[in-house]
């Protein structure tokens, strides 16, 4: 267990190397000049390569990513041997082309605004999923499960920024219940924190609830088929023993590997959510430095995502041995 | 004095959309305890829908059960889901056919077997996995203690089959159903179980249906012997009866198609021509007419009519479902068959 765990973060760790140099080469080859970009207006060819000079840019590729590795183990100084010379300490993931932060910082600003929807939201879709799965179907073919499947397909087909913009519009624009989504500190002001973060969760949950609605019906339907149910059932065991303790135990295992793998993805940045009520988390983050070239945001917030992918790949892999007695971790 | 299981006209019909699926029509059979009764018949004859109408597993699916079922002053298809629910496990219990699907792959064999016990019994968990362990050891698991904490698919296949039958006889249950406890497995583990069930048997008491399609498991193991075909029962008497002198042509179909030592290598095996009937499609009058040799015998009755189940002399608890007179059989059988046997 242990070996296994130790030979995933390794190789987890060279899966991110490798992004962060598909990351690398992609600007690299890309035909704009993050240079040109940051010199604005009033540019001449003089400024441009010493802004060249001072972001490293003038480096060939193995070179500015050779020290941006190095910056992530030991940290790094930019332009040594100068009287403009700074040092970012490791972890080091430089600094903004466009706000000359450093990227750790900005990260670590944007993140708690991602973990509060991802969290949240996460929450809300497992207790709506999988009750109204359940209950579906327990209730399979009745009209409790036609309606819950159907609410769930047309919610499953639903998308984000429809869904954002018209609960906004009703309970923020008409109905004035709840203010402007966005984020405060939960620690400072709790009450506005978590009125900001409704319509997000709901969004959110709206959508993926729908989802896990179908994928607990259908586990816990082909579940009821099996021998070991009719087993449950020969041992004189309560209807309610044997869904709880038999069905749903058997097909919790499906849910939770989806569940690991969307709450990780999702702290990567809840891009479209993020960017469709403005709310300043990693995601937000990351289509603005896009859009801006600045890439040791890009490369930040692409290793952030990764980064929480490939754990969630791991910790659901190790879950899975505790889940499935069958599942032995060599 | 009544036996412990009595079933009485006993029919269940699937309703599917390619019609009613008559699954079994009226059968009858009682077990007293301490007996065992065979069930035998081809795959979809409706051996395995009967036991799983006599534990009331029917309740709350599609199957429309019929007729009556007494299992200890208790009548199963009237009462409702609670009452039955209350004899499963406790009175009557059930053995299944594939182990390892039918064992919990999450949940260790010692878990499923205290929760077994813990069902009817007012005990503490660690009474119960106490139970599970004294099970084990006398069905003949080794060193039970540490096995209880293993997982189904840690067990070998002969193993599983035991911990299914700690299970079943964890309370103690008058009744046991097993439903080709033998199939999957080898024949010296086959020979294992079936005298582990009979020890069983000897010291508790307990009456036991035995379903299964291998005629030498019955004839070793069982009392009596109930023969069925499409949905019906086409013999039923006790094993001496009925391996001595079987009356149907399915019966004498099934034995001449055993292969003898003694026989010829070269011949090629016998067997009975044709194949089982579809239930949705029942051949018209006796189920049997299209396979059965002696079809011409009655003239055109065999394919027009069913033929009713009656004993085969006044008085006789050895039944038949055919046509031809117990004269014509008798000698039927004495020239044709039993020169074959």
């Amino acid at each position: 267990m242990l070996k296994y765990t130790l030979r995933r973060i390794v190789s987890g760790t060279l899966v991110l190397g490798i992004v962060s140099a598909i990351v690398f080469s992609i600007f690299y080859i890309l035909p704009a000049d993050p240079a040109r970009l940051a010199c604005g207006k009033s540019c001449t060819p003089e400024l441009v390569q010493r802004i060249q000079v001072a972001l490293e840019l003038d480096q060939p590729l193995a070179v500015q990513y050779g020290r941006f590795i190095k910056g992530i183990f030991v940290g790094r100084t930019y332009l040594a041997n100068t009287d403009a010379a700074r040092t970012c300490s490791a972890p080091c993931l430089g600094y903004s082309y466009q706000t000359d932060l450093p990227v750790r910082q900005l990260l670590m600003d944007r993140l708690p605004a991602t973990l509060s929807i991802a969290v949240g939201a996460s929450i809300l879709w497992l207790l709506i999923g999988l009750s109204s799965g359940i209950i579906s179907a327990l209730r399979r073919g009745t009209w409790i499960d036609r309606t819950s499947q159907g609410f769930a397909l047309a919610a499953a087909s639903l998308q984000i920024y429809f869904v954002g913009l018209i609960l906004q519009f009703i309970f923020v624009d008409k109905l004035a219940w709840l203010p402007m989504p966005g984020y405060s500190s939960p620690f400072e002001y709790p009450l506005d924190w978590a009125k900001q973060m409704v319509l997000p969760w709901v969004t959110l949950a709206f959508l993926l609830s729908a989802i896990y609605s179908r994928l607990t019906r259908s586990g816990m339907i082909e579940t009821m088929g099996e021998d070991f149910v009719r087993t449950a059932r020969a041992k004189g065991l309560s209807s309610r023993d044997v869904n709880i303790k038999h069905v749903l135990r058997a097909a919790m295992t499906p849910i939770v590997t989806v569940f690991g793998l969307d709450l990780g993805s999702l702290l990567g940045g809840a891009v479209i959510t993020e960017y469709v009520f403005n709310i300043p988390g990693l995601g937000k983050l990351a289509t603005e430095a896009v859009s801006n070239l600045d890439l040791p945001v890009v490369t930040g917030t692409v290793l952030f995502a990764a980064f929480f992918i490939i754990t969630a790949n791991i910790v659901v892999d190790l879950l899975y041995s505790v889940l499935d007695p069958k599942v032995r971790l060599t | 004095m009544s036996a412990f299981l009595e079933v009485k006209n006993l029919s269940v019909v699937f309703p599917t959309e390619d019609g009613r699926v008559q699954a079994v029509d009226s059968l009858s059979f009682s077990v007293e305890k301490g007996k065992t009764l065979g069930i035998v018949g081809e795959s979809g004859s409706g051996k395995s829908v009967t036991s799983l109408s006599i534990l009331g597993l029917q309740k709350g699916t599609r199957a429309e059960v019929t007729g009556e079922i007494w299992v200890d002053g208790t009548e199963i298809v009237s009462a409702n889901e609670d009452e039955v629910r209350k004899l499963r496990g406790k009175s009557m219990a059930m053995i299944f056919q594939d182990a390892l699907a039918a064992l919990h792959p999450y949940y260790t064999v010692g878990h499923q077997i205290a929760e077994a016990y813990l069902v009817h019994n007012k005990v503490s968990k660690k009474q119960a996995l106490a139970r599970a362990v004294e099970m084990l050891d006398r069905v003949g698991i080794p060193e039970p203690h540490k096995r209880i904490n293993d997982y189904p698919h840690q067990f070998s296949g002969g193993m599983r089959q035991r911990a299914m039958i700690a299970m079943a006889l964890s309370c103690n249950p008058s009744l046991l159903i097993a439903d080709e406890p033998t199939t999957a497995l080898d024949v010296t583990v086959q020979a294992q179980i079936l005298e582990l069930l009979r020890d069983l048997q000897k010291e508790f008491g307990t009456a036991i249906i035995l379903i299964t399609h291998d005629l030498g498991v019955v004839a070793e193991t069982a009392d009596d012997i109930l023969l069925m075909y499409a949905g019906k029962q086409i013999e039923y008497g006790t094993v001496r009866d009925v391996l001595q002198i079987p009356q149907h042509p399915y019966a004498w179909g099934l034995l001449t198609s055993i292969p003898r030592l003694t026989g010829d290598p070269n011949l090629p095996l016998t067997a009975i021509q044709g194949t089982p009937p579809s239930l949705i499609s029942v051949p018209s009058g006796c189920a049997f007419n299209p396979r059965c040799n002696y079809v011409d015998q009655v003239g055109t009755l065999c394919a027009s009519s069913v033929p009713d189940l009656l004993p085969i002399a006044q008085g006789q608890s050895h039944y038949v479902r055919c046509h031809m007179n117990p004269a014509l059989r008798e000698s039927i059988f004495t020239t044709q068959v039993r020169p074959h046997l």
